[in-house]
């Protein structure tokens, strides 16, 4: 559903674009598509675009449009070899992990798996379009702190698998999916929007400073204050970036290129700093009525593993909608905050 | 330069279209349209030909007005010697054909 919604409002963006632009749909499509190729292929898409311009029946230019998708998404590779070496390297190593998992932690094979195949998807797609791996300093603090965070988020959950098994069973599946996928759209969303070596160093040290703030509020703060669906903490981080980057440089895009990085790199690190303090400081104690009431027929062997999967579900959902929220406070705070710039 | 899988059918059909009139630019659309080739496959196939040195390709010097400038594509010397040296793969004879060559006292 939110990606639909997701889909649905970058459709709606693009068709405003296109009105305010002149050009139609399909050109616009093209034009997005063709800033996606590698940087070795781009005259290409300049070729694109403009065999696009002298094609007249509308049909015709959507179905252009549609191979200009294809084509960005899966540009011919320059070394097909390293490519395949890559997806078979990343299949062995998904595989391993898999059996693993199966051997140690059971109830996470599900999620392994997925995990597993949709890291080694990308990372196919990044030898096969021979993307530039990040270089640059500002670029390599955001990678790491990207891949620290995805590590952590998967450490706490098979610290929490190994030691109370059925907090983390999962009958239908769909939240070790759910998990997985999250999990990788956040380890792309952060190792892509990784910046050019040299540029916007100070936002980008803003954006990982807050969430290092977030990790540390997370475990210091009580967990009553950050156990919501939206963290108030992550919320509050992604605002005073968007805000002090906006009123500091006056420039929208940089507000929101800071609050959006912000948000992408602190959510897997509250994620993780949650199940942690849930894991070491949960009083496996019942208080609510409802708990109590149910947990004789949940089939739970302990309080706390009962607990525990609860909270891993809550912060699960939370993985997944705070980008939502997030998009949303990014997007009005960055409107707002350049007007402060004296 | 080293080329040791055989080309597919729509990178041959590419390259014999390229080859009937080698001196002649051609837009990449016009292709698709005359070989019945999507554009998703043939741009690919361009891109490949002239990442192995087999196509020029240039820029339209007097597009229309208002419209970008189109790319061109012709086969350089060595696509057209390629071209050459890869024929198509004749069709395999029809069913009808075999079975009565398989027939006693078909075979002449």
């Amino acid at each position: 559903m939110i990606l639909l919604m997701l889909a649905a409002v970058a459709a709606a963006a693009l068709l405003v674009s296109a009105h305010r632009r002149g050009g139609d749909l399909p050109e616009r499509i093209a034009v997005a598509a063709t800033h996606r190729l590698p940087p070795d292929r781009r005259t290409w898409g300049h070729a694109l675009v403009a065999e696009l311009a002298a094609i007249s029946g509308r049909g015709q230019r959507w179905r252009f449009a549609a191979a200009v998708l294809r084509i960005a998404a899966f540009p011919p590779a320059h070394r097909p070899a390293t490519a395949r070496a890559t997806a078979v390297v990343a299949a062995v190593l998904t595989l391993a992990a898999t059996l693993a998992a199966v051997r140690v932690v059971p109830t996470l094979s599900v999620f392994v798996a997925t995990l597993g195949l949709l890291t080694s998807g990308y990372a196919t797609v990044v030898a096969w379009r021979r993307q530039q791996l990040p270089t640059g300093r500002a670029q390599l603090v955001v990678a790491a702190t990207t891949v620290a965070g995805v590590l952590a988020a998967v450490g706490a959950v098979v610290a929490i698998a190994a030691i109370h098994p059925t907090a983390t069973r999962d009958q239908t599946h769909v939240f070790s999916v759910v998990l997985a996928a999250a999990l990788c759209g956040y380890l792309i969303a952060g190792l892509s929007s990784a910046p050019a070596s040299g540029a916007a160093h100070a936002t980008v040290l803003a954006a990982v400073a807050a969430s290092l703030a977030v990790g540390a509020s997370t475990v210091l703060l009580p967990a009553q204050a950050v156990s919501a669906p939206i963290s108030p903490i992550i919320a509050a981080a992604t605002l005073a970036t968007t805000l002090g980057v906006g009123a500091a440089t006056g420039n929208r895009a940089a507000a929101t290129r800071t609050g959006l990085l912000t948000a992408v790199l602190s959510t897997p690190i509250h994620f993780a700093a949650g199940l942690i303090m849930a894991r070491y400081s949960h009083p496996a104690v019942l208080t609510n009525p409802y708990d109590i009431a149910a947990y004789p027929h949940s089939g739970y062997p302990d309080v706390a593993s009962y607990l525990l999967s609860d909270t891993i579900a809550g912060n699960i959902v939370s993985l997944v909608i705070t980008p939502v929220a997030m998009s949303a406070i990014v997007v009005v705070t960055a409107a707002v905050a350049p007007r402060l710039h004296s | 330069m080293t080329y040791t899988r055989r080309p597919s059918p729509q990178t041959i059909a590419v390259l014999r279209a390229l080859a009937e009139l080698p001196d002649r630019w051609r837009y990449g659309y016009d292709l698709c349209t005359q070989l019945g080739v999507r554009a998703g496959t043939m741009y690919p196939i361009l891109m490949r030909l002239a990442d192995r040195g087999l196509l020029d390709t240039d820029w339209e010097t007097d597009p229309g007005p208002g419209r970008p400038p189109r790319h061109l594509y012709r086969l350089t010397a060595a696509g057209r010697e390629f071209a050459a040296a890869h024929q198509p793969v004749p069709e395999p004879a029809p069913r009808a054909m075999r079975r009565s060559r398989l027939q006693p006292g078909s075979a002449s």
